[in-house]
């Protein structure tokens, strides 16, 4: 398989970033933020952000989720709650027994419920053991484009956010910095678009499960130099293997699509069961939730209209208009759904889009449970039973 | 005998035509935050929908395992047929597992309407934002609001809430197998019928006896049936107040005339736990206040996450407040295993209660 070189670029970025955040300087301080949270208003002020979500994330990716997330439910939290709140509420309790020591302490905390209700009661809950300020932003579900009183609702919330940083920090929002943040945030977004689309072609010269990888500076460096100057190379390095027909280094016989988000802890493990019988996922739902559009114009409205078309904050309808697309312009043999036991807006109406692009499209659909970030909901040989199956149906009908 | 109202109706599903204004289409509705009034000034009779134990699950091909047994059993009611009748589903955007199941009914080609409503309720902006939502669902084109019909429903459920309220007051004068049902049917009749019944119930009530036993408050996530109260009546735990998904999470009891109440109306409901800035903990202090129990009783439904997540804050401050509490996680339903846990509740109250003289 061969590796991509910009993934060593993407290490340090990453790297600096969260021993960036360890650093103490004068004056520094740290939100904690949601992963749709509008982070543009933040990085305006300079004010360094982490991401709950994504440290979750990599302590699953590392397999250290287990430890923190049976730490959490010894508190009293329900196992049935998301992982990824579980994992780092583990490593709030107790930091000593967390990567890094958890994230380092904030001074705010930033929930936007564009991606789930969970991170409002996840926030709640560590504003509340943390004792810190919590601001919230509701973006109400759209169906379609946002309506107009749904705009000026987050429009008015956004406003709120900049005067209660402006007052908690002692700084201004500068609205040229806001703007160019804007759009740096704009261009990594297309960038990242642009990349993804890249895997339309054969061979393709990505597979998920390097997008998944790939995604963090999107999530957690959205708006600065170092994400764009990332997806700048990683940009460039596909264009040379699509322009010399090169793939991922094996041989690509089914061209899948993975909805929901990875599997941390599992990530390439479960890829190398599709991978064995010649499958190849050129396509995700997951990242693609960070290709969202700014519009010129006012900041804080393009903001609040982009912030509210987050994909999981869409409909029914959207949602399958989106999938029914991402697998007819990737040429997808097959769709693969990770009904992830964490994250009920993703996977509660997985059954039903099934049930929809089969009858649509008359594609092989499989649906495997398991959960992101928690390793006991993982089952491995009945997953691989299921995946074998599955696959061996997709070699009778190519 | 209250008992023989409780026992004359059921709280399934009532069929059009069972209900006064059994001509309009029927309207279910899936969660108490959406006015029935509003429903009513839309067209049709609205009929809360609550979830039920007699449908077998057929829910495993539209949802997840890792679904409430309430969704599980919507699903399966529709699967089986059984709302048929029903020509509109009003949702709210409350819980993630409400959202989907408003997909759900769409992708089966349900008629639904969808009240995209604020989950913070702390913010001036919010109230702007609900009436703006409310008015947009009034304008739907298909929907033939009518102000008129508007206000006389408006009328009629805030005499209903009022009786509800004084019903409320009595809860420990009557077996709260019959509230629960009575709290049921209430909301799947036209509010002059359940009116009717509700004041009767009152009056009678009103020179009943108070029951004897330990007085506790019920907090939580909803239940499918009527196996939980059976079991309070039989271990002679009297309930003083709840803040349930299903019951007592009503809005005020005045009438609103006009949309914008509406929107007012909603923000002194007592808070859900889906809701940011709800005051929750305060109002939970209020409940404590009003029902002086001897102990709390906070039911979770596997799988319901706001309640789970709420149960970790309720705890802490009933545990700061010192009351005595119990958590029973169900699938909806009592099994044994939950009997014995509350006989042991009842062994720790009367403990208690010996340990402080018998007060």
């Amino acid at each position: 398989m061969s590796r991509l070189t910009s993934t060593d670029y993407l290490k340090k970025v990453m790297s600096r970033y969260y021993t960036g955040l360890r650093i103490p300087s004068p004056g520094k301080r740290i939100a904690w933020v949601t992963s749709g949270a509008p982070v543009e208003i933040l990085r305006a002020m300079n004010i360094q952000v982490a991401y709950p979500e994504n440290y979750a994330a990599l302590c699953a990716a590392r397999r250290q989720s287990q430890r923190l997330i049976e730490i959490a439910e010894s508190s009293g939290l329900s196992g049935d709650l998301c992982s990824y709140a579980r994992c780092h509420i583990g490593s709030v309790l107790s930091p000593n027994a967390a990567p890094w020591k958890g994230l380092p302490r904030p001074a705010v905390l930033i929930c936007c419920n564009n991606i789930c209700s969970t991170v409002t009661l996840w926030y709640e809950y560590l504003a509340d053991i943390l004792k810190v300020p919590l601001f919230f932003i509701d973006t109400p579900r759209v169906d379609g484009a946002p309506a107009s009183h749904q705009v000026a609702y987050v429009k008015r919330q956004l406003e709120d956010l900049v005067c209660f940083l402006e007052a908690r920090f002692g700084r201004r929002l500068d609205e040229q910095a806001l703007k160019a943040t804007l759009k740096t945030s704009a261009q990594t977004a297309k960038l990242w678009a642009n990349i993804r689309s890249t895997a339309m072609k054969r061979p393709s010269p990505i597979e998920a499960p390097d997008l998944f990888i790939a995604m963090a500076p999107i999530v957690v460096l959205r708006g600065t130099r170092a994400a764009l100057d990332f997806y700048q190379l990683l940009h460039k390095e596909l264009l040379v293997r699509i322009d010399n027909g090169v793939g991922i280094g094996r041989y690509e016989r089914v061209r899948l699509v993975w909805d929901n988000i990875a599997i941390w802890h599992a990530l390439f493990r479960v890829n190398q069961m599709f991978a064995a019988h010649g499958g190849v996922f050129v396509a995700d739902t997951y990242t693609g939730g960070w290709t969202f559009e700014l519009m010129e114009g006012d900041p804080l409205e393009s903001m609040a209209h982009a912030y509210l078309s987050v994909f999981l904050n869409k409909g029914f309808a959207d949602r399958l208009a989106d999938l029914e697309k991402t697998l007819s312009e990737y040429g997808a043999d097959g769709l693969v759904m990770h009904a992830n036991r964490s994250c009920k807006p993703y996977s509660l109406i997985q059954p039903e889009l099934a049930r929809e692009i089969s009858r649509r499209m008359g594609l092989p659909i499989l649906l495997l449970e398991s959960d992101m970030a928690d390793p006991r909901a993982y089952a491995e040989e009945q997953l691989r039973l299921r995946i074998e199956a599955f696959m061996e149906q997709l070699g009778g009908i190519l | 005998m209250p008992v023989e109202h409780g026992k004359k109706h059921t709280f399934v599903w009532q069929k059009p035509g069972s209900g006064r204004n059994g001509d309009a289409p029927s309207a279910a509705v899936f969660c108490g935050e959406i006015l029935p009034e509003l429903i009513m000034a839309l067209g049709y009779m609205p009929k809360r929908l609550f979830p039920s134990v007699s449908c077998p699950d057929l829910s495993p091909a539209t949802l997840p395992p890792f679904s409430c047994t309430t969704a599980k059993s919507y699903v399966s009611m529709l699967l089986q047929g059984k709302m048929d009748d029903v020509e509109l589903f009003a949702f709210s955007d409350t819980c993630d597992t409400m959202i989907a199941l408003h997909s759900i009914f769409q992708s089966r080609g349900k008629k639904t309407i969808r009240l995209a409503s604020p989950r913070s309720i702390s913010i001036a902006a919010s109230r702007h934002y609900l009436l703006a939502e409310i008015q947009r669902i009034a304008a739907i084109p298909e929907m033939r609001f009518s102000e008129e019909v508007f206000r006389r429903a408006a009328s009629l459920y805030a005499r209903q809430r009022q009786l509800l309220k004084a019903l409320t007051e009595f809860r420990d004068r009557m077996p709260q197998e019959v509230f629960f049902e009575i709290g049921r049917y209430t909301w799947t009749v036209h509010p002059e019928e359940a009116c009717a019944v509700l004041e009767d119930l009152v009056k009678e009530l009103s020179t009943s006896p108070r029951r004897q036993g330990f007085r506790v408050l019920l907090l939580g996530s909803c239940v499918l049936g009527p196996g939980l109260f059976q079991l309070l009546d039989r271990l002679k735990l009297v309930v003083a107040g709840d803040n349930m998904c299903d019951s007592q999470r009503i809005h005020p009891g005045w009438p609103a005339a006009h949309l914008s109440d509406i929107a007012a109306l909603t923000y002194e409901r007592k808070p859900c736990p889906c809701k940011h800035g709800g005051g929750a903990a305060a109002c939970l202090d209020r409940l404590l206040a009003s029902c002086s129990p001897d102990g709390v009783i906070i039911h979770t439904q596997k799988f319901c996450d706001p309640h789970s997540w709420d149960l970790t804050r309720v705890k802490q401050q009933l545990a700061r407040l010192g009351v005595s509490y119990l958590h029973l996680e169900t699938s909806g339903e009592v099994s044994e295993q939950h009997r014995l846990r509350l006989e042991s509740f009842c062994e720790l109250l009367e403990a208690r209660r010996q340990h402080s003289g018998g007060r």
